[in-house]
């Protein structure tokens, strides 16, 4: 009897204890998406808010953009990542330069969309942690004629506890991968490296921007 | 007694997040025909160009969106038995159930195809996909004269999908091969209508357009054989050790 207990005992803890390893959320990363979530829910209400605002004019709305850019985007991170292996062999001054124009293409490439969009509204669907410090928020955008936009966003806290996007998933294909391959491909092009990177994203940038 | 037990149950415990992180590896390029491919890749370039996307602009001006949309409807219905033996092969009943219904639903009620009547979210599906859910490797990456971006996996596939179409063969039975052909042209036309716009911004925003559009080849079709869901544990690593701190310097804004 007492040997069936203890059988029966031991068979609940290790039941509980496998329940807690195979429990990959912890407490730490759940609270981690719902900060995560509120920040592309602030953003999003705030965005839809600017876009729809009559009075602004384009240029204020890329204004707009901009700053979401330097705050609610970790640009330095982004900017390692796309470089890819290439972020190693580079100079501090050849980072440094590659960070700046990046941000500069960055807003010339997608701010003046920005200021194109009307009545899409962003819906937010859920969030699931990626690792203890990173996290997926699935929305979709929804358009009066068509099917809704899967849009996910990867946010990833920072040392100072901000949370911070990283990469923007759109329909299952990511931004930051799709510019890696590209910026890799143009650098091992011979004769180009990352210096014609650079300068290839600085004609970009003018070639736009006018 | 406790212990062993405790040690069998657990024994299967998954694999912690770091190491799932670093099987993601870099996203691979697999381009050895690179230079043969980029040549037809400004060859198709041109063609589009000088045809296809000036007929996609006279399509889509000249018909309304309701019109394009039964075009639409209808190329979908006749692709619903291929797609059909496809989710079978792939094992997912489900999705057939789905395809056979929209089929039916759609061929007697929604006037042979032109109306989507069923309304079942039926994905498009391709002997590609199959091929890669019994495992099979994308193999390199292929840009085939007038066709655009393959991968050797989804070229194979397309080939293997024309020959055992059911609406294809029964066309052949009939002597009636041009379906086939029209079926793929008017998709096509249809297809490059509705990208116009989203073409031009990538071309416009790229610097490599090639590699831009191999990646974004790669990536929708990785996310077609998931059935469009992202998963957390296939993205790539974004940690680089130095815990955020990248570089002293800070950007001048």
């Amino acid at each position: 009897m007492l040997k069936k207990r203890t059988f029966l005992i031991s068979l609940l803890s290790a039941a509980v204890m496998c329940t807690f390893s195979f429990l990959p959320i912890s407490a730490a990363e759940n609270s981690n998406a719902q900060a995560a979530t509120a920040l592309i829910k602030s953003m999003g209400d705030d965005a839809i808010k600017t876009l729809s605002n009559k009075s602004l004019s384009e240029s204020q709305k890329e204004h707009q953009f901009e700053k979401y850019l330097d705050e609610s985007f970790n640009m330095k991170l982004i900017g390692r990542f796309v470089l890819g292996n290439n972020w190693r062999t580079a100079t501090d001054e050849q980072r440094k330069e590659f960070l700046s124009v990046f941000r500069d293409y960055m807003v010339v490439s997608y701010g003046q969309k920005i200021g194109s969009y009307s009545g899409e509204s962003l819906k937010i669907k859920d969030a699931k942690p990626i690792n203890d410090k990173e996290s997926l928020v699935y929305s979709v955008i929804e358009q009066p004629n068509g099917p809704p936009i899967k849009l996910d966003w990867r946010v990833r806290k920072a040392n100072d506890g901000k949370q911070q996007i990283v990469d923007v998933i759109v329909e299952g294909v990511s931004l930051a991968v799709t510019q890696r391959s590209e910026f890799s491909a143009v650098v091992n092009k011979p004769g180009v490296g990352v210096d014609g990177l650079i300068k290839k994203l600085q004609e970009q940038v003018k070639a736009e921007g006018s | 007694m406790a212990l062993f037990t405790l040690l069998s149950g657990c024994a299967t415990a998954p694999a912690d997040d770091k190491s799932a992180a670093s099987t993601v590896m870099y996203e691979e390029v697999y381009d050895p025909f690179e230079p043969m491919n980029r040549y037809f890749f400004d060859v198709n370039y041109a063609l589009d160009a000088l045809f296809l996307k000036p007929v996609s602009e006279i399509y889509r001006g000249v018909l309304p969106l309701p019109v394009r949309d039964s075009v639409r409807n209808f190329l979908t219905n006749l692709s619903q038995p291929i797609y059909l033996i496809n989710n079978v092969l792939q094992g997912d009943i489900n999705a057939a159930g789905d395809n056979m219904g929209a089929f039916f639903t759609n061929t007697f009620l929604g006037l042979g195809g032109l109306f989507d009547v069923a309304q079942l979210n039926t994905p498009e599906n391709d002997m590609g996909q199959t091929f890669a859910i019994w495992g099979i490797a994308e193999g390199p990456y292929l840009v085939a004269p007038l066709l655009g971006p393959y991968t050797m996996r989804e070229g194979v596939g397309g080939i293997v999908d024309w020959y055992i179409d059911p609406v294809n063969i029964i066309a052949r039975e009939h002597d009636e091969t041009y379906v086939g052909v029209w079926r793929w042209a008017v998709d096509g036309l249809d297809k490059r209508s509705r990208a116009i716009e989203t073409l031009d911004e990538i071309e416009k925003n790229s610097i490599d357009f090639y590699a831009t559009i191999r990646s974004l080849y790669r990536q929708s079709r990785k996310s077609k054989i998931l059935k469009g869901a992202t998963d957390p544990s296939q993205l790539p690593s974004m940690s680089f050790g130095e815990d955020d701190e990248i570089t002293k310097t800070s950007t001048t804004n």
